[in-house]
């Protein structure tokens, strides 16, 4: 057999395995975007696709509820906590891996140790906090939390990609005379962008998918995030499945169409990486 | 890198700004996990009534949303001015930072006020205060009475009728599986469910045992919990319930499959009219509850009466140390509970008042105003519902998972419910 | 010389200069003792306390006592061992291998594979509860109906049952989190030095080979980031049991942070809730103390082989 038509055959084999896994692994997703389109008499058969479909459950979320408000304090607050996030992290990591602060270390480990704290238990001292600072009901009062929260992690995948870095960089940093801060602008941060685009989409979903903090925090309806909203229309659509899946699609979506979008910038920027890497 | 840097300073600038604007006027905040549309009815009303007052209320689901923020912001001194109560257990968590409204009742509506309100509602305000405190801290809104609902057009297409003794159940229900119907929907991940059909089996054996049991009189092992305890099993056992009930929840899969005419039977209460008063599309089943009425359930062994109705307050409002301050809180919580502010309520068929003197008013058909009667009827000999301490019905959420799962006896597991009981009584 | 020295010896030589240096650590150290470490305290002091807020009384160690001769403590212990146990290597696995087909063998469809899966994770937790609730339930759910076709009777719903419940719930979530190790190792294999790869290939390793003996050993930095991210992760699981099985039926799918939460929060508990949370925090500094020592230590050697 030639060698190009083995390789096309294994290709198509691949592509097809990896096709059917796929199915397997799409079939919730596909379920919940099924039951939206049912209308209540199919709601419950136990297929995973119905027909005809309707849209008419989308129509009726659409029109009834505020999404585009909720949808903009989700932004607003996720947006902030990933650029606290980064850039707090990112501080830390270059003052532990390159700069080599005396105590930096123990910070560290007191900081990997939290991360791991269930945050059920943290939301009556914050609570407590939060109503000291007059920040109930503010954004701010979620956003600073929240940047707490996420950065252990953040800092410590930057800290092991920094230290991975090539070290001679660094050394031609100081031959060229840039201080710290400079070196951390130049030289570190471009050097980690894998990473540092690596952890603003991981911050960006924690944030975006948090629930327990946003309750206690966001007391007002106006002020409410995307999240908290699936499970209050699981009571106002009880007669009416599809539109809740309706609903509840909805919500997916933005996140959904976010990462298809940030993919891309993603690849480019693991390219980058692996170019001066 | 810069340009990201320069968006988050906007953004906190116009966070801290947006923060510092909250203009002050004649303002009552409420948190509940009632129904949103209805209690925006209700605050209209309420609103059209007294037009300086302007109420901001703020919907939760029930577990974890409203509980957590409930508890955070009791521990930080940040509650709303009323929220929605339940007596017993939720009540009595946070009786430290309630008024106690007895005064303020009284010059509402009266000295002898109480006496309009049903007895097992009455009953239930003081529930678990401790000795010697007769205060009120909780008003209630709305009552209710636990039924089995039953689908009446599937019952009639397979010729059967309300049961009247287990074996009609069991054959009921068997008639029902047969014919592709879940018999009867037991959402039994739900403790509240469960304890609402245990509630129903023990008090045929022994009416009001339960109550007596939570107040450390009979131990939760007598024999009338025991064989009640037995007869919970069953439900399981023998078919009545669906397969893998421990798996379901009542809410919404439970309601929706029932509201869709795919399940036979449901032990829910009063508060399933409503489902009449929701927004299009409705199934027919569910229009003007053409397809359902209810039964109480039938004698689950041999000289045993049929469940009695059991019920009670569904759900009350508290004033605050906050609302406290604020006169209009009140002004609010009193519409609410017996005025302008329950007729609405009352008219979306929400539930039953807890205040005699009311009835829904507006569009409803002879069926539901029929049905409605009947739980009215009921309501004043109904059975206590709920519990006292918290700890306690957890135990027993625990027990009745257990017995039904088969990992526990019944005997065991309700010596379980008793040690729970008796460190709860000896805490007080 | 290592980058680091060279800083380092920069920093020596002025004084000011090294203080102005922990201006990197300040915002950090600001967020973390103020939002974390004040409320940690908070908790730790509460655990010490029974009753309820106004009328607290000094308990010393009892709340510690009571929740460690809880059966559910155990239970719970036992269902996380199971849950890191089962889901970290899982998911590295089958992330792993998808990694590595959609990398080296897809290339058009590249973009479409690493999205699609990866949307579980970024599917709200409570979207997927209420969607597994359903495919998991007898009678309507699509799970009992299509598995009976190839002859697997789901006789209940596997959340419904004490034995398989905690089962049911890791498969739940394996399947959200699954796309996230995929998307690490991709990160991992996409960074691979291309003259590392082209040495090996040389040297005849070919396929499987390729794949175990260069590329596994070379994604150790991806690994170890799992790790301890399946870790956390798994201390931190509280939604998907909540919304799910509410840790029943009867405890038996409780964990730490269900547990916590109904501790303190449905029996208004704050004293044993807290207790709870402060032995967590111990068995996680042991947990993150054992990283450092075992993980921590290979972690600049093995990072990457510079030929």
């Amino acid at each position: 057999m030639m060698p190009a038509a083995r390789i096309k055959i294994r290709s198509m084999v691949i592509h097809a395995v990896l096709f059917i896994v796929l199915g397997f692994w799409m079939i919730p997703q596909i379920y919940m975007l099924s039951i939206g389109l049912r209308t209540p008499a199919q709601a419950f058969d136990a297929k995973l696709f119905t027909w005809p479909v309707t849209f008419d459950n989308f129509i009726i979320v659409i029109r009834d509820n505020p999404l585009g408000a909720i949808f903009l304090n989700s932004l607003i607050i996720t947006v902030a906590t990933v650029v606290i996030v980064v850039a707090v992290s990112s501080l830390f990591a270059f003052a532990c891996a390159i700069l080599r602060l005396k105590g930096s270390i123990f910070l560290y480990t007191t900081l990997l140790t939290t991360l791991m704290v269930p945050l059920a238990s943290m939301v009556l001292p914050l609570a407590i906090l939060l109503q000291n600072f007059g920040w109930v009901n503010t954004y701010i009062g979620l956003i600073l939390p929240y940047a707490a929260l996420g950065v252990p992690f953040a800092m410590v995948i930057l800290k092991s990609f920094m230290e991975d870095a090539p070290h001679e960089l660094f050394e031609a940093a100081r031959v060229d005379g840039c201080n710290a801060w400079q070196t951390y602008w130049h030289v570190a941060l471009p050097l980690v962008r894998p990473a540092l685009v690596f952890v603003t989409i991981w911050q960006f979903i924690v944030t975006w998918n948090e629930f327990f903090l946003a309750l206690i925090v966001l007391t007002k309806s106006e002020m409410k995030t995307l999240t908290i909203v699936p499970m209050q229309y699981s009571g106002l659509y009880m007669a009416n499945p599809g539109a809740l899946f309706a609903i509840l699609t909805l919500i997916a979506l933005p996140l959904i169409l976010l990462y298809v979008l940030v993919q891309r910038a993603f690849v480019r920027g693991l390219l980058a990486g692996a170019v001066k890497g | 890198m810069r340009k990201l840097l320069f968006l988050a300073t906007m953004i906190l600038v116009a966070a801290l700004s947006a923060a510092s604007a909250n203009a002050e006027q004649k303002e009552v905040t409420v948190w509940s996990w009632f129904v949103q549309s209805t209690m925006e009815k209700s605050i209209a009303a309420f609103e059209k009534a007294h037009p300086d007052v302007k109420v901001k209320y703020t919907y939760y689901n029930y577990s974890p949303e409203y509980i957590t923020a409930l508890k955070a912001a009791a521990a930080s001194g940040s509650l709303p001015d009323v929220i929605g109560l339940q007596p017993g257990s939720l009540t009595q968590q946070y009786r430290e930072n309630l008024e106690a409204v007895n005064d303020r009742a009284a010059k509402q509506w009266g000295d002898n006020w109480a006496e309009k309100i049903f007895p097992v509602n009455r009953k239930q305000m003081l529930m678990g205060n401790p000795k010697g405190d007769e205060n009120y801290y909780i008003i209630p809104q709305e009552s209710q009475v636990l039924c089995i609902w039953y689908n009446r057009k599937i019952f009639e297409k397979l010729n059967l009728s309300a049961p009247k003794t287990y074996d009609e159940l069991k054959a009921a229900a068997k008639a029902l599986t047969d014919n592709g119907y879940i018999p009867m929907f037991q959402g039994a991940a739900d403790g509240w469910q469960n304890e609402n059909v245990f509630l129903m089996l023990a008090n045929q054996f022994s009416p009001g045992i339960v109550d007596k049991a939570q107040a450390g009189e009979t131990p939760w092992t007598a024999p009338e919990l025991v064989a009640a305890m037995k007869a919970w099993k069953g439900l399981f056992d023998d078919g009545i319930f669906q397969q893998g009930a421990l798996g379901a929840h009542a809410y919404p899969t439970g309601a929706q499959l029932f509201a869709q005419g795919k399940v036979g039977m449901m032990a829910l209460g009063s508060w399933w009219m409503q489902e009449s008063k929701f927004p299009p599309p409705l199934s027919e089943f569910v229009q003007n509850m053409d397809g359902f009425d209810f039964f109480y359930l039938p004698p689950v062994k041999d000289g045993n009466p049929a469940s009695p109705p059991v019920g009670g307050i569904d759900i009350g409002y508290g004033l605050t140390k906050n609302g406290g301050k604020n006169p209009e809180a009140w002004t609010f919580l009193a519409e609410l509970t017996s005025g302008v502010g329950l007729q609405e309520a009352l008219n979306d068929l929400n539930d039953l008042p807890a205040f005699e003197g009311y009835s829904p008013k507006g569009d409803i058909t002879d069926h539901v105003k029929e049905l409605s009667a009947r739980f009215m009827a009921d309501l004043p000999k109904a059975e206590n519902q709920r519990f006292a301490s918290p700890a306690v019905a957890e135990a027993l959420d625990n027990a009745l998972a257990g017995v039904a799962a088969g990992s526990i006896e019944p005997e065991a597991a309700l010596a379980t419910v008793q040690v729970a009981t008796e460190k709860a009584l000896a805490v007080k | 010389m290592r980058a680091g020295s060279a800083i380092a010896a920069v920093k020596r030589r002025s004084a000011s200069r090294a203080s102005r240096l922990y201006l990197f650590v300040l915002p950090a150290t600001l967020l973390f003792v103020v939002f974390i470490a004040y409320p940690i305290l908070w908790v730790a002091g509460q655990s010490l306390y029974v009753g309820t807020s106004a009328g607290a009384v000094f308990a010393g160690l009892a709340n510690y006592t009571t929740v460690l001769g809880d059966p559910t403590f155990w239970t719970v212990v036992r269902n996380m061992f199971l849950w890191g146990v089962f889901t970290i290597p899982v998911q590295m696995l089958i992330g792993g291998v998808l990694a590595y087909f959609i990398e080296r063998h897809t290339h058009a469809l590249r973009g479409f594979f690493r999205t699609m899966f990866f949307l579980p994770v970024v599917t709200s937790v409570s979207v997927i509860s209420l969607v597994w609730v359903q495919i998991y339930a007898p009678y309507y759910g699509i799970a009992q109906e299509y598995l009976k076709h190839v002859g697997i009777v789901m006789a209940t719903s596997p959340i419904g049952d004490p034995k398989s419940a905690i089962y049911a719930l890791i498969i739940v979530n394996i399947w959200q989190w699954t796309g996230f190790s995929m998307l690490m190792y991709i990160a991992g294999i996409a960074n691979l030095p291309t003259e590392v790869l082209d040495a090996a290939r040389i040297d005849g390793a070919k396929g499987w080979r390729l794949a175990v003996h260069v590329i596994v050993p070379m994604l150790a930095p991806a690994t170890k980031s799992l790790l301890l991210l399946g870790v956390i992760g798994t201390l931190q699981t509280f939604p998907i049991v909540h919304l799910m099985t509410g840790g029943g039926p009867n405890r038996a799918s409780e964990v730490f942070g269900t547990f916590i939460f109904k501790q303190s929060f449905v029996l208004g508990d704050t004293g044993s809730g807290a207790a709870l949370s402060v032995i967590v925090l111990v068995i996680a500094l042991a947990l993150s103390l054992i990283q450092i020592a075992v993980l921590g230590a290979r972690l600049t050697p093995a990072g990457r082989q510079r030929p």
